[in-house]
């Protein structure tokens, strides 16, 4: 529950609270009525802590840079209308559309901030257009959900975070302090709690969180996926009473891979891989936790399944916790509603379709789709489509792009309800009013769809069906551990592998959180990962500059030396838009989403006159 | 300099180096909470840790003698505190702090130093960064000699290798 002047964190989905302070003591921020920001150690999962991002939640707000008023662009040049002028701007065009080429020539995306209410209403709205395309815009959310469902596993949920606390075995997939830095505390209170308490990290590169991992699973990069098919064989084998019923399915599929051979695939001991299994079946309490930040592994969507999966199978509670702060509730929506892929495109999709023209109008939502997907895809459909509507809060790349944008309200400035990584929903209440002539999304779309016939839904018999049991997903997995036996054989020489670390910026913010001042101090600009032999061999040092090369794009970079980097590999944060450029665009056909793969790239080293 | 035995609030801040994740939140809360003045840093240990570094409020405290100006002050409560209008941004006082926690602070062209946010503390808070921890490293605690066995804080560091991330 959320009382007045209590807002939630926007950042990720782990739905930390904080308090709105009004009127400070402070000597430094003397005037009296001016809002302050306040730990709230009495509700939310976070008890009183806040991250880096956290801490600038109120600046969101109170921003200079606000969208104010609503904005129409027209051959190039914007200019302010009033909200009836623009509403009734997007009403014609949406209007001229359906009637040229159908409702199914129009395409809603949503940001993972809207409430689970603006998430119904653009359903309504959808189903008033007669469009089936609505789906979540969170690429590296959108493929973690998109294989959790495809997997069909049902493990149980974390649902409070004190049980993570009273935990004697953890597996943690994803670099989780990085993504949910407010996860340390329960963590690390497991772990501290006795000293024989496993908390086991699985990855290539030592992040933040692998740290902390006693023991630390180091596995070959882009091998995630083998990994946890490993741990789950051993899991499957060592049987016992529990095993699900898609226990026998998932065995029959990878008795096809001995151990030895996930072992070279994976690149992770068996021994490790035993113990960690041992320990999370032995109980009393043991967890597994995904976070949807996995230093740019390929098939995000088969790590994120195979995890909730091993979940099931060793009794383990499973929590995921995504970049978008209402990304589950939202898809869980429109999953139920028949939409997000079912029938329609899903988003990427949807940009696909938009830049080959099959689709005519993007309606976007509190996200900005070009920062946050890799490669030009989105800006492609931006330009190509003939009606593009982005409401958002502060200017962004995709508001730049689009015809009309709207200015919508943050969290802490409406009201609604969201469901977090815990799955209970919190409610929110408006602690500030929007400025100017700012909206809530849920007036924007209840604004949009007033004058649309009402549409019931499709029949439950028109949606196809759920697969029932994870036979699908486990034929993918096969094709995957095959692949990648084949590209390990293929690597070219001369040519590294890209792996895109976590950075604590957020893609769904993209443009804006490099907006706020924090963000701006902490992380002032993306750094190049180089091992010591390979920096040697460039001859360069830490703070050099290297010229990027992937076969979509360039960038150039300053040089961080790590000495912890496996042979062959270098990484880059992800969420800067440079980066992101040199990322592929390829959509995983199987799960419909994006799958974020990591490329091969050349360097070159920046001569003195180069640098600007 | 006030009665040590006078003062209101005898706790301090402290740091258990096994709990710290780098996160760079209490950096963030002290930034956000003194309006862009950032008086708490986090510090790289050897380019292989981030841990936060603040203001010890010594009970002798070599900033103020330091300072030629006199901007530096033992307050009632002990804090070491800083007159902002006394301040003239010589930095005397970054050179002769022993822990190396007054940072330059370019912006204001004054030297920044923690005041362990005597605005919350004296209404019975706690300050922001100990507040904001994501992971309960940092803690505000009384300072008083403990009958028992020494605590020995980071005394772990050793198992937690922060040596081996280099």
């Amino acid at each position: 529950m959320t009382s007045p002047g209590r807002s939630i964190c926007p950042f990720c989905s782990m739905g930390c609270t904080w308090r709105l302070a009004r009127g400070s003591s402070s000597p430094y921020l003397g005037e009296p009525g001016v809002a302050t920001l306040d730990y709230d150690a009495e509700g939310g999962p976070n008890r009183g802590s806040l991250c880096a991002k956290g801490n600038v939640a109120l600046e969101l707000m109170t921003h200079p840079r606000r969208l104010e008023e609503p904005l129409v662009r027209e051959a190039g040049r914007a200019r302010t209308v009033g909200w009836d002028e623009a509403l009734a701007y997007v009403a014609r065009g949406l209007e001229g559309l359906r009637a040229a080429h159908g409702g199914g020539a129009i395409g809603l995306l949503l940001g993972p901030h809207l409430t689970d209410e603006e998430a119904a209403a653009a359903v309504r709205l959808a189903r008033g257009i007669g469009t089936p395309h609505v789906d979540l815009c969170e690429p590296e959310d959108h493929a973690v959900l998109s294989g959790i469902e495809f997997a069909a596993a049902r493990p149980a949920r974390v649902e409070r975070v004190e049980q993570i606390d009273a935990m004697n075995a953890l597996l943690v997939v994803g670099d989780l302090l990085t993504l949910a830095p407010c996860m340390a505390k329960p963590v690390l209170n497991a772990r501290y709690r006795d000293r024989r308490h496993l908390l086991a990290v699985l990855s290539p590169t030592r992040t933040r969180t692998a740290w902390f991992g006693r023991p630390a699973l180091r596995c070959d990069p882009n091998a995630e996926a083998a990994a946890l098919a490993l741990m789950l064989a051993l899991a499957l084998d060592a049987g016992g009473s529990a095993v699900p019923a898609w226990g026998e399915d998932a065995r029959r599929a990878l008795s096809a891979w001995t151990v030895t051979e996930l072992e070279r695939r994976s690149g992770l001991a068996v021994e490790r891989a035993t113990a960690v299994v041992a320990a999370l079946r032995a109980g009393p309490s043991a967890g597994v936790l995904l976070a949807s930040e996995f230093g740019g592994t390929a098939r995000m969507d088969l790590v994120a399944g195979l995890a909730a999966l091993l979940a099931e199978a060793v009794g383990a509670r499973f929590l995921a916790l995504l970049e978008g702060a209402n990304s589950g509730g939202i898809r869980d929506l429109l999953l139920a509603e028949g939409f997000a892929g079912s029938a329609g495109h899903t988003t990427p999709e949807l940009l696909e379709a938009a830049v080959t023209g099959d689709v005519k109008a993007l309606l976007v939502f509190g996200a900005d789709p070009v920062a946050a997907f890799p490669g030009t895809i989105a800006s492609q459909a931006m330009r190509t489509a003939s009606l593009t509507v982005v409401t958002a809060h502060l200017p962004g790349v995709s508001a730049e792009a689009a015809h009309v944008v709207l200015p919508a309200a943050v969290f802490g400035e409406k009201a609604g309800t969201i469901r977090g990584a815990f799955g209970s929903p919190v409610l929110l209440a408006p602690a500030m009013a929007p400025p100017g002539r700012a909206r809530p999304d849920l007036t924007i779309l209840e604004a949009l769809g007033a004058g649309l016939p009402e549409r019931s839904a499709p029949a439950a018999a028109d949606r196809p069906a759920r697969t029932g049991a994870a036979r699908g997903f486990l034929a993918e997995l096969d094709l995957f551990l095959h692949a990648q036996g084949r590209e390990a054989a293929a690597r070219e020489p001369g040519t590294h592998l890209l792996l895109a670390e976590a950075s604590a910026t957020n893609a769904a913010e993209g443009s804006l959180t490099g907006q706020l001042s924090w963000a701006r101090y902490a992380y002032p600009e993306p750094l190049l990962g180089l091992s010591t032999a390979h920096a040697a061999a460039l001859g360069v040092r830490a703070g050099d500059r290297v010229r990027v090369r992937s076969n979509w794009g360039q960038t150039d970079l300053r040089v961080r030396v790590d000495a912890g980097l496996p042979e062959g590999v270098v990484t880059a944060p992800h969420r800067d838009p440079a980066v992101r450029a040199l990322l592929r665009w390829r959509r995983e056909p199987t799960v419909r989403s994006l799958d974020l793969r990591p490329d091969r790239v050349s360097l070159e080293r920046l001569a003195e006159d180069d640098r600007a | 300099m006030p009665d040590p035995s006078a003062r209101a609030v005898t706790r301090r801040i402290v740091l258990d180096l096994d709990r710290c994740t780098g996160c760079r939140a209490c950096g963030a809360a002290c930034h956000v909470g003194h309006n862009d003045q950032t008086n708490l840093v986090p510090g790289a240990v050897a380019d292989v840790a981030v841990l936060p570094v603040h203001c010890r409020h010594c009970e002798q405290p070599a900033c103020a003698a330091a300072c030629p100006r006199g901007a530096l002050y033992q307050d009632a409560f002990g804090f070491v505190r800083r007159s902002e209008l006394l301040c003239v941004g010589c930095h005397t006082c970054s050179i002769a702090c022993p822990f190396g926690v007054i940072p330059d602070e370019l912006k204001r062209h004054v030297a920044p130093k923690c005041d362990l946010c005597v605005d919350r503390v004296v209404a019975g808070g706690i300050p922001r960064c100990v507040a904001t921890c994501t992971s309960g490293a940092l803690s505000f605690v009384e300072l008083q000699v403990s009958a028992g066995a020494p605590e020995y804080v980071g005394g772990r560091i050793q198992s937690r290798a922060i040596v081996r991330r280099a």
